[in-house]
């Protein structure tokens, strides 16, 4: 069950499970109200039969009541995360994947230890009747973040990958136009795409159809066929299928065997592929959800008796344009329309295709990575020269290489300044290829410009003076660190207005924002009306009120103190201080409108050894903090 | 009897002061200094009273230099203002952030500029030596400010190197047990926070409000000695103090400097008059 806060509501429901929905719970419910439904709801004998096992949930730091087996069960009945669909005539594929074995997405663990560290206990404290249930902030960003990755990863089975077209998406769209017959059929290709996902720990829908709008009602409306059926339930391969299409299919019957050995509770469903021309009697008799219609739209529906896409089909189209209004447009026929093929609906790209991109394809695959920086040089090269006839230099670009298996690595190269210069965009590049570990022979090489602007220029003179090439230097510089340590690693500070000492600055990156940067500086220099930027600021404290050096996450200390008075002496680890002088309260409460709020009282404290650190007395629990330390 | 070794003195010429200079020099060369290159000005340390602990009166970029003190004892603030100093021409200053503590507030409070600033967070002792390394060979680098724990001799004259190619100035805020030990650094400061007042023990009768006529001051004074020096005498120490306002460092005699007060500009008021130089 995912949670997100409301306004006026706080913690509601955002994203719960099927098993939750028959307990009662519904989305937008108030998240205490959802626990109490489930808490009182009475466990079945099979739950209560599952063992104790400990399992990588538990490890994220999860309520300890769950066992494995039913989170599992919980998860392969949780909605789905994400839906390929694909259609074309174009055929494109469509599927959801549901996450086996991790959790729902990458947030949820992360925001999991997370509340760990902040709150502990707490996760344990929710679950406290030892209900079956797993609880994690709903976090749209993380997901569409998470599904973006699996968008272009899933790169390697078509060129056109988008995202569902929706504010929280949660499907992938594939467009396998003319893809079928690389991959041996497109029911082999349906089954490639299971095995990857299932790899990666995802269980996956898939379904193949002509339209996006039939693709996705299959893939989220079909009939499900669970693990006792699914081998039985699947299809031979077309007849005259060559003998590669036979190892796949041998490659699909195992990899569903031994999912099924490895979560025997968990479903894993045959791709439904409709053959051309069919999709309207295949999605005749699925619910009227499955068209993607909103709310208000379904309830009309509903009341008047309409539950099938075949029914509203047979409707007059006069009478739905003029009763089905939602936001001036009649959606109902559009939707319709987009499922029967009348209208074409288009696959948006989850993202722009690259402007600059050269490309090198091996014979045979090539595991030396001395080889692969030859063709990173070569390829450099072209895509320099092609950028210099434009006056453009790379920001931005990543280096991809497709290894045996399917697999592809990355390397991404973000420059302070645009560069034209293929010698440093190898030596960047070369810089990650030491580190990088290669699962297998490099079949194919591939550079894509992904950000390009325009090259600064630099008039020569005559006598070369060392003033103009500092400049350049360290732009060298950044671009070296940021390429080893990576551009996350490597940011100028920028102080923000927030009284909370940790959030009173901010990191900004200098990589890749080219333009932004040359923008700010021309507003800048708008501003000071032409002055140059001096080397004066606004600053709200003095030199002696904040610490040098601020520890985050802040430490716990031991302290001796009178009642709500200074410290007269406090313990760090083993080292004991006695306070000489002190200076405070300083008292910070703030950040009520993000959750928990801040009360802190600071105390700038100097010992008998002359050291200041700078403590703080937590209002609510009353204990004592190091924040930070006046090196 | 044993002959006694003939020693051939040069023949010096010009005046004392020329002759001191020569000599000096000379002594630099034998040590293995760098020479004195013409272009290299002279950075202020922060303040008159260190600037006169050190033999030219400054530091040279490209140097290395050491900043010992205990914890919390003001050794990296002090580094701070020196490196300050040396970003005035326009340089950048970089930081080497590996335990993830370095908070820009305080050094915006001491005069840094943010802009001109990047900090770098390196994940590993291994990372972090390469890209000091890399940061002090870069001449588009005008100061770098860095925490070094325990550094073996060969990456320490390294780093060396590396400052006089870059003409980077090096400040490496170090331990305080490391006092003593070997160092390929040019000047080594030790820094110790002198306590100010008789110690009384707080009491619940102290007022709230930091106002009180009361409460103590925040004068920082610290010691500051120079305990190891390649190109000049060791052993001289100053006493010198922050500021608690502007955060600007002066001599703790400091009405006998005259070094120019930096005042940040939300403080500055175009009437207000410089303090008295007497006491």
């Amino acid at each position: 069950m995912l949670h997100a806060r409301d306004v006026r509501r706080g913690e509601c429901v955002a994203v719960c499970s099927t098993a939750a929905l028959r307990r009662g719970v519904k989305i937008g419910m108030p998240l205490a109200e959802a626990i109490s439904l489930l808490e009182a709801d009475t466990s079945s004998p099979a739950e209560q039969s599952l063992g104790r096992k400990r399992g990588p949930m538990e490890e994220s730091g999860l309520p300890r009541g769950a066992s494995v087996n039913s989170r599992q069960r919980l998860l392969s009945e949780a909605k789905a995360q994400h839906a390929l669909v694909g259609h074309a005539g174009k055929r494109r594929a469509s599927f959801s994947a549901q996450n086996s074995e991790a959790p729902l997405n990458a947030s949820h663990a992360e925001s999991a230890r997370s509340r760990k560290a902040a709150q502990p206990g707490e996760a344990a404290a929710s679950c406290s009747s030892g209900a079956s249930c797993y609880f994690a902030p709903h976090q749209p960003e993380a997901d569409r973040k998470a599904l973006l990755e699996l968008a272009a990863w899933c790169e390697q089975f078509s060129p056109h990958v988008g995202l569902e077209p929706h504010s929280e998406p949660q499907s992938l769209l594939l467009d396998i136009t003319g893809l079928g017959p690389l991959f041996g059929g497109e029911e082999a290709l349906a089954w490639r795409v299971i095995e990857a996902f299932g790899r990666r720990g995802y269980s996956i829908r898939v379904a193949v159809a002509d339209t996006v709008g039939a693709a996705w009602a299959l893939s989220h409306f079909g009939a499900d066929l669970r693990s006792g059926k699914a081998a039985d339930a699947l299809r031979p391969p077309p007849a005259g299928s060559s003998g590669k299409s036979d190892i796949l299919r041998g490659q699909a019957r195992s990899s569903s065997v031994v999912a099924r050995n490895m979560l025997p509770a968990f479903a894993v469903s045959a791709p439904r592929i409709i053959p051309p021309g069919q999709h309207r009697e295949a999605i005749g008799s699925l619910a009227v959800e499955a068209l993607r219609l909103p709310a208000p739209t379904l309830e009309t529906l509903h009341q008047l008796g309409v539950f099938q896409i075949g029914q509203v089909a047979e409707l007059p189209r006069a009478s739905l344009a003029s009763r089905f209004q939602h936001e001036g447009k009649c959606v109902l026929i559009e939707r319709l329309d987009q499922a029967f093929g009348v209208i074409e609906e288009l696959i948006a790209p989850h993202r722009p295709p690259p402007e600059f991109r050269a490309e090198f394809c091996l014979e045979y695959s090539m595991a030396s990575l001395t080889g692969v920086q030859t063709i990173l040089a070569e390829l450099f090269d072209k895509v320099c020269r092609e950028l210099a006839s434009v006056g453009k230099g790379v920001l931005r670009s990543v280096c991809r290489l497709d290894c045996e298996g399917g697999e592809v690595r990355k390397i991404e190269l973000g420059l302070f300044q645009p560069t034209a210069s293929a010698e440093r965009l190898l030596e960047l590049a070369a810089m990650q290829l030491e580190q990088l570990r290669l699962p297998g022979g490099v079949g194919r090489v591939g550079v894509e410009v992904e950000i390009a602007a325009p090259l600064t220029v630099r008039q020569q003179t005559l006598f070369a003076r060392e003033d103009h090439s500092r400049p350049r230097e360290l732009a060298f510089l950044i671009d070296r660190l940021s390429s080893r340590l990576g551009a996350d690693h490597v940011f100028r500070p920028r102080l923000l207005s927030d009284a909370q000492p940790e959030r009173a600055f901010c990191e900004t990156s200098l990589i890749g924002h080219w333009e932004e940067k040359r923008k700010a500086e021309s507003e800048r220099r708008k501003k000071s009306n032409g002055k140059p930027h001096s080397a004066a600021f606004r600053v709200r404290f003095s030199a002696s009120e904040r610490p040098l050096r601020l520890w985050s996450p802040p430490i716990a200390i031991q302290v001796v103190a009178l009642a709500d008075g200074p410290p007269a002496s406090f313990r760090i680890g083993r080292r004991c201080f006695r306070v000489h002088r002190w200076w405070g309260p300083e008292r910070i409460e703030t950040a009520w409108w993000r959750g928990r709020s801040v009360r802190r009282d600071y105390y700038q404290v100097e010992t008998t050894t002359g050291a200041r650190y700078w403590l703080y007395r937590h209002l609510r629990t009353r204990k004592w903090f190091l924040h930070g330390e006046y090196g | 009897m044993p002959r006694k070794a003939k020693v051939t003195l040069p023949l010096l010429e010009g005046s004392s002061r020329q002759i001191a200079a020569t000599l000096q020099e000379e002594i630099r060369r034998l040590e293995g200094a760098r020479p004195i290159s013409r272009d290299d000005a002279l950075l202020s340390a922060g303040c008159m009273a260190m600037d006169q602990l050190l033999p030219e009166g400054g530091l040279r970029r490209g140097w290395l230099t050491e900043w010992l003190g205990i914890e919390g004892g003001g050794a990296g603030a002090l580094a701070l203002v020196a490196a300050r100093e040396a970003c005035l021409d326009g340089g950048a200053l970089v930081v080497m952030d590996r335990e993830r503590c370095f908070y820009p507030p305080a050094a915006a409070a001491l005069g840094i500029d943010l802009e001109a600033t990047i900090v770098v967070r390196p994940q590993n002792h291994k990372d972090e030596l390469w890209a000091l390394d890399q940061v002090l060979r870069c001449r588009g680098v005008a100061a770098v400010w860095a925490r070094l724990g325990n550094t073996d001799d060969r990456t320490f004259r390294r780093l060396q190197l590396a400052a006089e190619e870059g003409g980077v100035l090096g400040l490496l805020i170090r331990p305080d047990h490391l006092r003593g030990k070997p160092s390929w650094s040019e000047v080594q400061f030790w820094i110790e926070p002198k306590v100010v007042g008789a110690f009384s023990a707080p009491s619940a009768a102290h007022s709230r409000t930091d106002a009180a006529p009361s409460a103590p001051a925040r004068v920082r004074r610290l010691r500051v000695e120079v305990t190891r020096c390649r190109s000049g005498p060791t052993g001289g120490a100053a006493e010198v103090e922050f500021d608690e306002v502007t955060g600007a460092l002066r001599g703790a005699n400091f009405h006998e400097e005259t070094h120019p007060l930096f005042v940040a500009p939300s403080v500055a008021d175009s009437t207000a008059h410089r303090r008295s130089t007497t006491a």
